[in-house]
């Protein structure tokens, strides 16, 4: 008896932490001000008659119009049929009181162009996702965006990437964002194949603007097709200066030509010395 | 043709298996490691009590074990993540939470049996628990924490290599092959509660949810690409089938031994102890080095598959070539899990049987939702673009998460 009250209780404290992560119905504000993107996900939407349009699934960004702080353009709302609508930001507003958020305006069904080769789906491309930081070089995964909602619309701060923010997810109760926790958007390289895709696109990326040892460090940490795509992107002198700093495993890997003879290289393995830890070609003792 | 040609011809194939060859890792090890001491455990209970007759069940298990295994692989290869941050980046940070705790709960329990089998079969070869336990324990994080990822690969499967002992020990047990091989493809089976017990277990401890989380990490660590894919799934086919071998081969020696002289046993050192008399010392030390060996990869490879899951969650480095200041949180994982395990082990009289089955069923409850979410994740556009898998294969996840299903609501009711 005792038994099954124990498993009960394992059970119901499951569910419990299941249901607050996949929270459909959450109370939220778009008043200006900073805003933590996670808070406003499975918030009700409502057209101006009262009738529910959904829930707040997704919000699109643009990053060509903003590079340091990409302007918010779109809202996803989840119909409950299944469907997904797209509106523009600027129509949502708060219903007061109630914690929801109204629409002015038609929705229109998502198609498969949204977002456009440089705009990005925050919850898809970015909440959640492991991004790479060339300064300190690192691999994280991004635990809340921060959302600044403006006279002139709203805009993504930044990422918050601390383990704090991951934690304060798990709250339940709506959290303040802060500037200070935010790592801008541009800095971080998004790993997502979208993301990405999207970064690269953009007139004057991050990662292809950073001195050869920061991106020689990212080369480092990104999967083998992405560092492909950078390297291919890149200033040809930047990109011969980076691709030197590599270890000579991870050089072979990514480049793909020169060296050793290709399947001799790929028993030469897989492993991932950092840039600094070895000695450059044409370096003397 | 010249000598030069005819030299280069004779390369060629060699030339060609080298792709193969350096992918040779991920399905191998993940495999293997399968072949647990709790594996073995539940392959001689079959054989013992129940002869060549449910061997079909084995062959059914291994090919489930290659569909996932296989999804685990691409999964990897093509987001550039291990599964619990795979699944925190696509269903939220609630469910991959959920989904991590209930992982290193199972892997803590498991990684107690491993340890309890070196234990168990150090006392088979006259070596006491607390000789075998901490030096296995030191042997394993030392390895992970000095070896680079390719010295660890080859440790891992040089260990894998005394799964031969298996075939060994079914050979000397000379089994009757043509019934083993009846039993193999003659799927019958009655409905008593001894049958669909043993059913459900042989199909959960082939596929463990550990099993499924390393190979999708390991893949990352190895860095394969998609060009990669198509070696990758020989890899995986080759570890799948060489599981169901050793499983096969641990089946027959004790259907042609003990279930023919009416021995029933509780564990697998139970079945070494007793197939010495019946098939002679050599076919019992050969199970006992097995046992042995087993424990030791799969003590190695669950706490590795903790810390990339760990890892994989918060986002930190989970990389074997790291060094331990760059991540730190992968080998700390490790190390805490190996210890706690080997700990628990060695603390005098505590009951070991009830953690075990109480592992056993998390492990059972928790491969369910970890194999929707991966059938899920296989057909997701915005996870695997071009990738997702083809209809038949997606069916074929469908019969196996029923047929998983299944066998979990009979082991726990």
């Amino acid at each position: 008896m005792e038994r099954r009250l124990h498993w009960r209780r394992w059970l119901a404290g499951g569910v419990r932490l299941v249901e607050r992560g996949r929270r459909t119905e959450r109370s939220c504000d778009v008043a200006p001000g900073l805003h933590l993107f996670s808070n406003w996900l499975g918030a009700g939407v409502f057209d101006e008659s009262g009738h529910r349009l959904g829930w707040f699934r997704d919000l699109v960004t643009d990053l060509v119009a903003g590079a340091q702080h990409p302007p918010v353009t779109h809202v996803v709302i989840g119909a409950p049929d299944g469907r997904r609508l797209v509106a523009p930001f600027a129509s949502l507003s708060a219903r007061p009181g109630t914690g929801t958020l109204t629409l002015s305006g038609t929705a229109a069904p998502a198609t498969e162009s949204v977002p456009g080769p440089t705009s990005l789906l925050v919850r898809r491309d970015v909440l959640d996702a492991p991004v790479v930081l060339a300064v300190p070089p690192r691999r994280t995964r991004v635990s809340d965006v921060v959302i600044e909602v403006g006279p002139d619309g709203a805009h993504v701060v930044g990422v918050d990437l601390s383990t704090s923010g991951m934690l304060r997810r798990f709250g339940g109760r709506a959290s303040s964002a802060s500037a200070q926790q935010a790592v801008p958007l541009s800095e971080v390289h998004l790993i997502s194949a979208h993301g990405h895709a999207a970064q690269l696109a953009t007139p004057h990326p991050r990662v292809l603007t950073l001195p050869a040892q920061g991106m020689a460090e990212v080369l480092t940490r990104v999967p083998v097709a992405h560092a492909r795509d950078i390297i291919h992107a890149a200033d040809r002198d930047l990109r011969e200066e980076a691709v030197g700093l590599l270890h000579p495993h991870v050089r072979a890997r990514v480049t793909g030509s020169g060296g050793p003879p290709r399947r001799t290289r790929r028993l030469g393995g897989w492993r991932l010395h950092s840039p600094a830890t070895h000695r450059r070609d044409g370096d003397r003792e | 043709m010249t000598e030069a040609a005819r030299a280069e011809a004779a390369r060629r194939p060699i030339r060609r298996s080298l792709p193969l060859l350096a992918v040779l890792g991920p399905g191998l090890l993940a495999g293997l490691s399968d072949d647990d001491p709790a594996g073995i455990t539940t392959y001689s209970v079959l054989g013992a009590d129940h002869g060549y007759r449910l061997l079909w069940v084995l062959l059914l298990s291994t090919v489930a074990l290659m569909v996932f295994h296989d999804l685990g692989a691409r999964l990897g290869v093509v987001t550039g993540q291990g599964l619990i941050g795979l699944i925190r980046h696509r269903y939220g940070v609630g469910i991959g939470a959920a989904a991590l705790v209930a992982l290193v709960a199972a892997n803590l329990g498991t990684a107690t049996a491993e340890f309890a089998g070196i234990a168990a079969g150090g006392e088979l070869l006259g070596v006491s628990r607390y000789v075998a336990v901490p030096v296995a324990a030191v042997a394993v994080s030392w390895l992970v924490l000095a070896g680079s990822f390719h010295r660890v690969e080859h440790v891992l499967m040089a260990l894998a290599a005394v799964f031969l002992a298996y075939l060994g020990a079914g050979i000397l047990a000379q089994p009757d092959w043509s019934a083993a091989f009846t039993g193999l493809v003659t799927p019958r089976m009655s409905l008593r509660h001894d049958d669909t017990l043993i059913v459900a277990a042989t199909v959960g401890t082939t596929l463990a949810p550990w099993g499924v989380s390393f190979i999708q990490s390991y893949a990352v660590d190895k860095r394969l690409t998609v060009k990669d894919l198509r070696y990758e799934r020989l890899d995986v086919v080759l570890g799948a089938a060489l599981t169901g071998i050793i499983g096969f081969f641990v089946v027959v020696s004790c259907a042609a031994t003990l279930h023919e002289s009416d021995v029933s046993i509780q564990t697998a050192d139970d079945a070494a102890a007793a197939l010495a008399p019946v098939a002679g010392n050599l076919a019992g030390l050969c199970l006992a080095v097995g046992l042995i060996g087993a424990a030791l990869l799969a003590s190695a490879i669950l706490p590795l598959s903790t810390a990339y899951s760990v890892c994989d969650f918060t986002g930190s480095e989970a990389a074997l070539d790291r060094s331990f200041s760059e991540a730190r949180l992968f080998y700390l994982s490790n190390i805490a899990v190996t210890t706690v395990a080997a700990g628990i082990v060695l603390i005098p009289a505590l009951p070991l049987v009830p953690v075990l089955v109480w592992t056993q069923m998390l492990n059972a409850v928790l491969i369910v939702p970890l194999l929707v979410l991966m059938a899920r994740l296989s057909r997701d556009r915005t996870v695997l673009g071009g990738h997702v898998v083809s209809r038949p294969l997606a069916a074929m996840q469908i019969l196996v998460v029923v047929a998983v299903t299944l066998c979990v609501v009979l082991l726990v009711v």
